[in-house]
């Protein structure tokens, strides 16, 4: 929040900027040499800071040191977020001064809906043919006409081993054992995250949104709910690391972290036997972005895959570029919590709510998180 | 003598000095509420935003589930537990400051004020951090052997008691020392001559002198713990969930304006009818006191 403000341009400023408009237009002719930088683009004006609106711990500090040094007098500022709901709520209600938001598929869907983003010129992408061929149809956004794929993971939870003993593997077993570790248990603060988990729990799709399927998932949930002690997005990493939760619902990225850390706590990541979700995180700019441009050049710096490499070390998630694998280190290409194998990946669904069953997710969320 | 004298200089008519605050009171207190009022029987459109469509549906909503009224009800007690707390804590102390503390006493109203320099998140956090499993205090009482196994105190409706004491206490405290500083001794004093203890006259002179005080800083306290946010999201857990944080994520999580605009409605509302009873019991108290 502090650091979106307006200001007047100084002297200092303006110089910089120039610097970072002709570094960002030469990068635009390099890839496109013959059809120069497109109209829409072209002559607008470039600010000296860029303004990412992203999650928490999302983009490795080395990244932006290294695009800082790439292009001297550009400044690349954050703030976080803990939902794709929360960061639709502050640029709906008007937030200006972000160029880059990282939005998960079905957000981009709502988005582009809601006309909040601006349509990715590929021409000024010249990285972007590094990205994996299945990244580029996805329903959500078919041939990426307003997003990038940023990285991509699964939804599942993780447990201690030396507190849950016998094990998991299941939704069944997130569910039914929570007597036995009431209030040790941690969920997502996140209405499709908890109440698709729940469906898939009771074998039904992670998007129904027939009344008697979501019926039941309210039922089971509201039973469960004495059990949970915690409804959060962020903390749980440290929480299960500690040891002050048996288990909890997350995104495997964290746990990957959490595995990576010396020594490593007795932490294992599920991807429940029933199914769960396929998530695909993405950059895309925003409608009201005060320097597309800008932002154009940072997505393509990142999508430079000893840049994905980078991130892959830093955030533990799966890279959307196979041409990144040879930068990731730690053994993390190998690792089955970061890269599931095929057979399990197909057991997947992506979250794509209809509008009637978001209303009704959000409605079942809130006597969830009441009761 | 001094302010008569200023208004016969000045000669502002009523209406021009009203004007500022009559304009803001609208601006930023009718006409939100307003909006609240109209929103909250609208229906929410798809995926966030108002359809401007009339539904009664949102109050259903609201009366039908029994988990809203526990949320309710579980609010009123945190704010009143709270507002308790924090006179049991703040009249002794503003008493003392009135009365004991000499040439402490600037220096220790000082020190009241200071933590407000401090964002209330990062002291809220703080607590985070001190009585955390693995915290300071929890440390210090295993040494001790006051305590076997997790402290477990965090993440529960005593967490959040703690914090909203805690940050709300000088809202209590300033109320009150002003009252007791004004307090006219001779009237202890005539109190102890007449033959009353010292209970007595605390309780019979004291107390209802300052009554304008403690009516005040309570209100001070209790009105916006009704709607506390930032406490119980931070030092609350699962199963302390305040009708501010469902009214929070109405408005974030869940795009339905709507229905968190029944939900501040129904806040509003309480907040009128537990207020309109207060102001009755305190006004009785006080002539019953006096009365006697």
């Amino acid at each position: 929040m502090t650091q979106i403000y307006a200001r007047g341009l100084s002297r200092r400023d303006f110089l910089a900027l120039s610097a970072v408009t002709s570094g960002g237009l030469l990068l635009a002719a390099c890839g496109a040499p013959a059809a120069q930088a497109p109209a829409g683009l072209s002559g607008k004006p470039i600010e000296g800071a860029l303004n990412i609106y992203n999650w928490a711990a999302y983009l490795n500090p080395d990244t932006l040191k290294q695009f800082e040094a790439a292009h001297p007098g550009m400044s690349v500022k954050q703030d976080t977020y803990a939902s794709n709901e929360d960061m639709l709520a502050k640029i709906e209600a008007g937030a200006k001064g972000y160029d880059i938001v990282v939005p998960t598929g079905y957000m981009v869907k709502i988005m582009i809906e809601k006309n909040l983003l601006y349509p990715i010129d590929h021409s000024l992408l010249t990285n972007y043919s590094h990205i994996d061929s299945r990244f580029t149809q996805s329903g959500y956004d078919f041939g990426n006409k307003y997003s990038i794929p940023k990285d991509w993971g699964t939804t599942g939870f993780g447990f201690r081993k030396d507190k849950v003993k016998q094990g998991m593997t299941s939704w069944k077993d997130f569910f039914e054992l929570a007597p036995a570790f009431s209030g040790k248990i941690s969920v997502l603060d996140g209405a499709n995250e908890v109440i698709g988990s729940t469906l898939k729990y009771l074998g039904h799709s992670y998007n129904s949104d027939s009344d008697q399927e979501l019926s039941a998932a309210k039922d089971t949930l509201l039973k469960f709910k004495p059990h949970v002690g915690h409804i959060q997005s962020v903390n749980y990493k440290e929480q299960l690391a500690s040891g002050d939760l048996a288990y909890s619902m997350g995104w495997n990225g964290d746990f990957a972290a959490i595995l990576a850390l010396t020594p490593a706590p007795p932490v294992q990541y599920v991807i429940p036997s029933e199914g769960s979700e396929f998530w695909v995180d993405t950059w895309a700019v925003l409608k009201t972005a005060p320097d597309p441009v800008a932002a154009h050049t940072f997505i393509n710096f990142i999508l430079d895959p000893k840049i994905e490499g980078l991130e892959a070390n830093y955030s533990y998630y799966a890279n959307p570029e196979t041409d990144a694998t040879p930068f990731i280190t730690n053994g993390i290409p190998k690792d089955p919590t970061v890269y599931p194998p095929q057979t399990v990946l197909t057991n997947l669904e992506s979250n794509k709510p209809t509008a009637k069953g978001q209303k009704m997710r959000d409605q079942i969320f809130a006597e969830f998180k009441a009761a | 003598m001094v302010g008569r004298s200023i208004a016969g200089l000045v000669k502002l008519p009523a209406p021009l000095l009203l004007a500022p605050a009559a304009v803001w009171y609208f601006a930023f207190f009718v006409v939100p509420i307003g909006f609240i009022a109209v929103f909250s029987v609208l229906t929410s459109a798809d995926f966030g935003g108002i359809s401007y469509q009339f539904s009664a549906e949102n109050y259903q909503r609201l009366v039908q589930s029994s988990v809203f009224l526990k949320v309710f009800v579980n609010t009123i007690w945190m704010a009143l537990g709270g507002t308790v707390l924090c006179l049991l804590i703040g009249f002794p102390l503003a008493y003392f400051l009135a009365t004991r503390a000499g040439r402490w006493r600037n220096l220790l109203l000082i020190m009241l004020i200071v933590p407000f320099w401090t964002s209330s998140l990062t002291r809220t956090y703080a607590w985070l951090i001190l009585l955390g499993n693995h915290g300071p205090v929890a440390s210090l009482l295993t040494q001790m052997h006051l305590l076997n196994g997790d402290l477990n105190f965090l993440y529960s409706y005593n967490a959040i008691l703690l914090g909203v004491t805690y940050n709300y206490l000088p809202l209590m405290i300033f109320p009150l020392y002003v009252s007791l500083e004004r307090l006219d001794k001779r009237l202890i004093e005539a109190a102890k001559d007449l033959g009353a203890g010292r209970w007595r006259t605390f309780r019979r002179v004291t107390v209802p002198l300052t009554m304008p005080g403690i009516v005040i800083g309570c209100l001070l306290v209790f009105i916006p713990l009704m709607g506390e946010y930032l406490v119980p999201s931070i030092l609350g857990g699962a199963r302390s969930f305040m009708i501010g944080n469902l009214i929070g994520d109405e408005f974030i999580s869940s795009h339905d304006w709507a229905f968190g605009s029944a939900l501040a409605m129904g806040v509003i509302l309480i907040l009128l009818v537990l207020i309109a009873i207060y102001f009755r019991a305190a006004r009785r108290a006080t002539s019953a006191e006096l009365a006697l």
